[in-house]
């Protein structure tokens, strides 16, 4: 419990002190301490259970993979150029502490209205996050996700409060302690299509994704990177917590046939995008798309799908993490966002090729990372339920993306021109650092429960 | 009895206290109330110019009109607490006499050659299709709440006691509704000026621009009447059920109705058209409202 | 008495569909605040000074005062024009209103006979809200119509709060009406920002698909 409150209070405390800072060293440093408390608390939850705040075991699991890339991201930050003002930045730090003090109440909550607010929240500090630049484009988006997912958010509530009418006595938000032998399957079912299709806009599911590509691509490279890692997962939480009660009330077909269609959409509409675009920041977005449809592919498999959809989160938030700082790196070279304007990236900084290269390998899912591992046993779990049809419109789809994805890289780091650059050291071992981790993940698949 | 005497006597005392409430309102003298009964008797004595392009439709739509407005008349009940007709499910036959009469309107506006006549007729009857599903929902709040009966013991057994706040509620939201049909209706502002003779803004008006004479004393009554019939309909929601002298709170009913509209006529201005347009649907959604909350009410715990 | 501020609280969206002004949206939101105000203290049954100061703030302080304050100033200060630029007409607005009534009345009547707790009434009312909100987010053009829709919207999730039979925990309810209030403020902040980089307030439409 003590843990807890110091958890909280530090990005408070934080926060209202860096309103009297004044360099950015300083300000980087605050956030490095509290991505350092944060890890620090999160590997004393993980090692003594149930001591940060009684997180059970699934929230626990994000916690860590967000402690993990808001590390990345605070080295990351130490890289970055002075070439914005004081007071931007300054704002951008204490939203940035809070947006995390945020996630770590959602993962925390338990009662279904508290994991609501934490997650609207959530929305409103990732929103400024967002528009940190001023320009046209990065407000038109942070405006179309503040509203969507505000929107959808609220189609959420009203999921949760059918809930309550779903119980017939002793009505309670608090999800280990709903009764499920006593619920109404009429009122579940229907609540259950409210909270997947409002919290399914969070987490970017066709065809609720419309603000995703404009918000991931417009962000500065670490929020990008957060955004895809953390606040994903986040949002994906209460979605799994309440299909579990489902299950549990004995409308798991039900759920899972909605998680694969949902699924299945979601990698469909992202395959279509990606052979279209022609921003790679967007790419690495609907790529983000295609693997949220993926982990819903996972869940909806049950079995042994469950255990290859959490592999995926831990193995997409890795990946997508590193994917988007290094972009970050690719922007700070070459200040375009269209990769056909971009050629040979080899030349010009190897490392940071070297590291945009293994990363598209890893996220589509080449051994050893993880996502070989949780794309087989998907593809494995579908045929063994008989969905014959479609493995083979997956296969062919996955392949697009690869295609598509191979090219474009290839087409980046390819020729010699330009001069060589040198970027700071943190920004490469950022990335570097996270694809490691994701690497021992994918050789050694550790078994969780 | 009474209501014969009602039918033939009242309707043009109404247009009447109308222009005399509107001329006092802004400062002058005005016509006598009786000026409408004059004027009606002037027009029986003048010959009537027909058209050329006219043919029988022009010479017998009015008469028609008017049979048919009179025969809506004597199934609502005026005067006391019965009509003179009465079955079960009269009101329907009413609302379709009312539309039959204004059908027989338009018939004449249109044959008469003149685009003014064929304008003024598609918006009278654009503005007014609505008004059709209105008057049926609010009739089918009615039979919810009393059965299924004529309509004068449907308004007759319908109560609007302080004590039982739907009944307040429900009677408020009828109330509005059919006010808003008698403006419609009758075109009065704010739907439709009756002073103007602007081509351009015209809408009952310019129906009856072609019509002299005995025609057009013909319409005048029957206008008047269907204003009478409306502003009925309202009174008798208003009054209680079984309420001692009936007619003596009617005739108080009409006259306030009719002074009523003066005051809206002469302090509200007239809606620009296609604002007109989108503001009669409100009787539907009102009555819509209304129906729907009762049937929700009726199985509803609280 | 509930039964007749909710049969308002209906009516004030007749108004939402007829009017073409800015500040009747405002004074919509401001009735639709002191409405939920009489119902939640009418409904409570049990009542002491703590909680009726949380309902107090929530839906008196919050819904009818801070925001819509917070609104006008914004269109007084962006000098954004008064009128609502809508995509339909008023009367298809209408017509199509008077639908989202029966459809959520048919629901509610339906949802009722399945669960015993429900009230009908104010359910069919907070349903039509809500769909109601949703629709003037899709039709209007300018952004801070939207803002006012999003906020009829999340009235009409309060209401429907208010139907399902139990008090929400004090707590949530005021994390809700932060929460809201604090997306408004970013809001009306973004407004202002878009306002300025792109000289007008209406819907942006500059990130295609390229």
């Amino acid at each position: 419990m003590m843990l807890a409150i110091i958890l909280f209070a530090y990005p408070i405390l934080a926060a209202l002190s860096a309103l009297m800072l004044k360099s950015r060293r300083k300000l980087d440093f605050l956030v490095l301490l509290h991505a350092l408390l944060h890890l620090g608390l999160g590997l004393h939850g993980f090692i003594k259970r149930g001591s940060l705040g009684a997180m059970d075991d699934m929230g626990l699991f994000i916690f860590l993979i967000s402690s993990t890339l808001y590390m990345a991201v605070a080295f990351y930050r130490l890289g970055l150029g002075q070439d914005h003002n004081v007071k931007a930045y300054r704002v951008h730090t204490i939203f940035l502490m809070l947006f995390i003090a945020a996630m770590d109440a959602a993962c925390m909550a338990k009662d279904l209205g508290l994991i609501w607010i934490f997650v609207e929240a959530t929305t409103i500090t990732s929103a400024m996050l967002i528009s940190y630049e001023h320009t046209k484009s990065s407000l038109e988006a942070a405006w179309k996700y503040l509203f969507i997912c505000s929107v959808g958010i609220a189609l959420a509530f009203v999921g949760i409060l059918l809930l309550i009418l779903a119980q017939p006595e002793n009505a309670t938000l608090l999800i280990h302690k709903i009764s499920y032998p006593a619920i109404s399957p009429f009122w579940l079912k229907i609540s259950f299509v409210f909270i997947l299709v409002g919290f399914g806009t969070k987490i970017g599911l066709a065809p609720l994704h419309f603000w995703l590509p404009d918000a991931h691509s417009e962000a500065p490279a670490p929020i990008s990177a957060l955004l895809s890692g953390a606040l994903l997962n986040t949002a994906l939480l209460p979605l799994l917590r309440v299909e579990r009660l489902m299950q549990r009330a004995g409308l798991g077909n039900t759920s899972q046939q909605l998680y694969l269609m949902m699924g299945f959409i979601s990698v469909f509409i992202a395959t279509v995008f990606i052979l279209k675009t022609k921003n790679y920041k967007r790419l690495l977005a609907y790529s983000s798309i295609e693997n949220m449809g993926l982990i819903m592919l996972a869940f909806g498999l049950g079995g042994f799908g469950i255990y290859a959809g959490y592999l995926h989160i831990l193995g997409h938030s890795l990946v997508k993490a590193a994917l988007f700082l290094t972009a970050g790196n690719i922007l700070s070279i070459y200040h375009d966002k269209h990769h056909a304007n971009i050629k040979g990236l080899f030349y010009r900084n190897r490392a940071t090729a070297w590291l945009w290269l293994l990363a598209l390998m890893m996220i589509l899912g080449f051994p050893p990372s993880p996502l070989f591992t949780s794309k087989f046993f998907i593809i494995t779990g579908l045929i063994g339920k008989g969905y014959y049809l479609p493995v083979i419109a997956l296969i062919l789809l996955l392949a697009s993306i690869a295609w598509s994805m191979i090219r474009i890289s290839l087409s980046m780091c390819s020729s010699e021109e330009g001069e060589k650059i040198r970027l700071p050291l943190w920004t490469y071992l950022s990335p570097a650092l996270l694809l490691l981790i994701a690497t021992v993940v994918g050789i050694w698949m550790p078994v969780f429960e | 009895m009474i209501h014969i005497l009602i039918i033939l006597l009242l309707p043009l005392l109404v247009p009447g206290l109308i222009s005399r409430v509107k001329a006092i309102m802004v400062g002058r003298i005005g016509q006598s109330v009786f000026q409408p009964y004059f004027h009606f008797a002037k027009l029986l004595r003048k010959e009537e110019v027909i058209s050329s392009s006219a043919s029988l439709i022009t010479a017998v739509a009015p008469a028609l009109a008017l049979a048919a407005t009179f025969c809506a008349a004597l199934f609502v009940p005026m005067g006391n607490s019965a009509s003179l007709f009465s079955f079960k499910g009269d009101f329907i036959l009413m609302l379709y006499l009312l539309a039959l009469a204004k059908a027989f309107m338009v018939f004449a506006a249109l044959d008469s050659g003149s685009s003014f006549e064929g304008m003024g007729a598609s918006r009278e009857i654009s503005f007014t299709a609505f008004l059709e599903p209105a008057f049926l929902l609010i009739m089918a709040a009615l039979v919810f709440s009393t059965g299924f009966t004529s309509l004068s013991t449907l308004l007759s057994s319908y109560s609007i006691s302080g004590l039982e706040v739907w009944s307040l509620v429900l009677g408020t939201i009828t109330v509005f509704a059919l006010y808003l049909m008698l403006l419609v209706e009758s075109a009065r502002v704010p739907f439709d000026d009756p002073n103007t003779h602007l081509e351009l803004t015209m809408i009952h008006e310019v129906m009856v621009l072609d019509l002299s004479g005995f025609s057009l004393a013909l319409i005048h009554y029957t206008a008047a009447l269907k204003m009478l019939i409306y502003a009925s309909l309202i009174t008798q929601v208003l009054i209680p059920a079984n309420a001692s002298l009936h007619l003596l709170w009617y005739l108080i009913g009409i006259l306030g109705i009719a002074i009523l509209t003066g005051l809206v006529e002469s302090l509200m201005a007239r809606f620009r058209m296609n604002r007109n347009l989108e503001l009669v649907l409100v009787p539907v959604t009102l009555s819509v409202l209304a129906l729907a909350a009762l049937i929700a009410r009726s199985m509803g715990a609280w | 008495m509930i039964e007749i501020l909710v049969l308002v609280f209906g009516i004030t969206l007749l108004f939402a569909s007829i009017t073409n002004m800015l500040s009747s949206i405002i004074r919509i939101l401001v009735l639709q605040g002191l409405i939920l105000f009489g119902i939640t203290i009418l409904k409570s049954t049990h009542l002491n000074w703590l909680g009726f100061g949380f309902i107090a703030l929530e839906t008196l302080i919050f819904k009818a005062i801070v925001i819509p304050w917070f609104i006008s100033d914004t269109i007084k200060h962006n000098a954004i024009h008064r009128e609502v630029e809508a995509y339909v007409s008023n009367f298809f607005s209408l017509a199509l209103m008077s639908l989202i009534f029966l459809g959520s009345f048919a629901l509610a009547v339906f949802s009722g006979q399945q669960s015993g707790r429900l009230f009908p009434l104010e359910f069919g009312i907070a349903f039509a809200t809500i769909i109601k909100g949703l629709f003037i987010i899709i039709a209007n053009k300018k952004l801070i119509t939207h803002l006012m829709g999003y906020l009829i919207m999340e009235n009409g999730i309060f209401l429907l709060s208010l139907s399902v039979g139990t008090d929400l925990p004090h707590i949530i309810s005021l994390g809700i009406s932060l929460d809201i209030l604090l997306s408004v403020l970013i809001g009306v902040l973004f407004i202002k920002r878009i306002k300025s980089t792109f000289d007008d307030a209406d819907s942006p439409g500059q990130l295609r698909e390229e």
